[in-house]
């Protein structure tokens, strides 16, 4: 609970943004190891994801095959269809934080 | 010289195209290539880099209109289309991306979109026109060109129609790019070929799959590959009616055609086939190890070769598989040549990756080494690398500018030295013996 005020005050407040760099809510964590763990990233320890770091492309370096790895894993995990022409579509994936909103949001 | 039409004359009317925001009939597309067709510049070579599927079938046909030849690339990094452009003065491209490499030359076809018209001249094409060349990874580090003349691509689209029983009334759905030789010859010249209808888009996640499939009338024909159909299977998804699966660019494991089967309520059929030759081969999934020659297609061993021939075929082609042939009709596929790999239905050489590698200003040596496939999902390489001065960013980006992301290396581990023997070979045990000493396990050498 207090984790995810946290969160909110990152987005809120751009000073706080300064000194909380990196720190990542409780649910975050969840999604950065179903990351890690669901794609193999042998070489990625989960606490050294930035949840503001870029997944595709920069960043972590996901592609289309991981995109739909982890809508499976999603899919399985939480009960949300990841679809195409879902108009947050761009920005679900584009950090761990927008991912972990998304399915914290959505999830059945 | 026998000309072919590029669809068949009593289509005019039916549907070509269909997507979530309306259909598109043969006529209607037709007045769209015209238009199109006007645009292009007049030269003999495109690469056809359309993403989407219905403005790659309106840029196919245009750019044969105009008796020109389609480039079709294996990839299309930035790398590759500097070669290509490089072998082929003149060669434009186009495109419907925002965004593109700056100063490609050609042109965004999206326009197109907005022109609204009918037309009823049907365009043929003669038989010994070069409608594309596909290039394939070789092992000589520069792709390998497979010249394909429009007879001979009719001539194999009608074996396929045959077998999968593509007609007038079929809808496909396809997850496959259109570019590749699977692609183009499911989505596009079958679907045109035979006056069929095509879905205007490439699904991607399960859920997109399930909606495409719902879009029109009749069950719909789903073309797609191992890794698109686990994951639509492993979702729980309602199917709509499916009239059948195919699936190809690596084997099905029959356990999950049955589970497709069951899943989807409808029959799962595989095709074989090889940029080379296109597809000549087919299977049911659910209940057959072996594959059947398509009809009047023939296989046979001759030594350590295996060859194929007939069909749409011009001369025999020799097959880089391993491959048992238990009669001229049917055969079984024992594995891969050692140098291929497969990642997510795309092709490469292992050599050609390597020497890519070890071409990037900076890097003494390195080798790629292809990991055992844990499960469904697609494996990975992973590289090791002698390069002091450079860090594994650095490297990454100048193997991307030549490499399809699939095979970027996960992880690319820099080495002091590669345990090269005396004949400068690397024993399968040293390199073994090296990545277990680096735990494979995240140990990231700085460097």
């Amino acid at each position: 609970m207090f984790t995810n005020i946290l969160s909110h005050a990152i987005i809120i407040n751009s000073d706080l943004l300064i000194e909380m760099e990196g720190l990542m809510s409780e649910f975050e964590r969840e999604i950065a190891a179903m990351i890690v763990d669901t794609l193999n990233l042998e070489d990625v320890s989960v606490d050294a994801i930035d949840p503001a770091e870029r997944l595709f492309g920069d960043g972590l370096g996901l592609d289309s095959i991981d995109a739909l790895e982890l809508a499976l894993a999603i899919a399985q995990n939480y009960g949300v269809q990841i679809k195409s022409d879902n108009q947050q579509n761009q920005q679900i994936f584009s950090s761990l934080a927008t991912l972990a909103a998304f399915v914290e949001a959505n999830k059945v | 010289m026998n000309k072919i039409p590029l669809f068949p004359s009593d289509a005019l009317n039916s549907c070509c195209l269909l997507n979530e925001h309306g259909r598109l009939s043969y006529s209607q597309v037709l007045y769209r290539t015209e238009r199109l067709a006007t645009r292009l510049p007049d030269t003999s070579h495109c690469i056809l880099m359309c993403e989407r599927r219905d403005l790659f079938i309106i840029s196919f046909i245009a750019v044969l209109m105009r008796r020109q030849t389609l480039l079709l690339p294996s990839n299309r990094t930035e790398g590759v289309l500097q070669e290509l452009m490089a072998d082929h003065p003149g060669a434009y491209c186009l495109w419907d991306q925002d965004h593109v490499p700056p100063g490609l030359p050609g042109l965004n076809c999206s326009s197109i979109d907005q022109e609204q018209g009918y037309s009823i001249a049907i365009p043929t094409l003669p038989a010994d026109h070069l409608a594309a060349i596909v290039f394939t990874s070789g092992t000589t580090g520069r792709p390998a060109p497979n010249l394909k003349y429009w007879g001979d691509l009719v001539t194999g689209s009608t074996l396929l129609q045959q077998r999968l029983q593509v007609n007038r009334s079929s809808f496909i759905v396809a997850t496959v790019p259109s570019q590749h030789m699977y692609g183009l010859e499911t989505s596009v010249l079958a679907s045109l070929l035979s006056g069929a209808c095509v879905y205007g888009g490439r699904p991607f996640y399960p859920a997109d799959v399930q909606q495409a499939l719902g879009l029109a009338d009749s069950p719909a024909m789903l073309v797609t590959t191992p890794l698109h159909l686990h994951a639509c299977v492993s979702v729980a998804l309602d199917w709509p009616r499916i009239q059948q699966v195919i699936s190809a660019t690596a084997q099905l494991d029959q356990a999950l055609a049955v589970t497709a089967e069951q899943v989807m309520g409808t029959q799962v059929r595989e095709i074989f086939g090889c940029s080379e030759a296109g597809s000549f081969a087919s299977r049911n999934s659910a209940i057959e190890t072996d594959w059947q020659m398509y009809d009047g297609m023939q296989i046979e061993q001759t030594g350590e070769t295996t060859l194929i021939s007939g069909g749409h075929l011009p001369q025999s082609v020799a097959l880089a598989d391993q491959i048992q042939v238990r009669s001229s009709e049917c055969f079984r596929f024992m594995g891969r040549q050692s140098d291929m790999i497969k990642i997510a239905g795309k092709r490469a050489s292992l050599s050609e990756l390597n020497a890519k590698l070890n071409s990037i200003a900076g890097v003494s040596d390195g080798i790629f080494v292809m990991r055992e496939q844990r499960k469904v999902s697609a494996p990975r390489l992973l590289a090791l690398v002698v390069a002091p001065d450079l860090d594994v960013s650095q490297i990454l980006r100048s193997l991307a500018v030549f490499i399809d992301p699939v095979f970027l290396p996960r992880p690319l581990l820099k080495v002091r030295r590669l345990p090269r023997n005396e004949a400068n070979k690397l024993p399968k045990q040293a390199l073994v013996a090296l990545l277990a000493e680096l735990g494979c396990q995240g140990i990231a050498i700085k460097g």
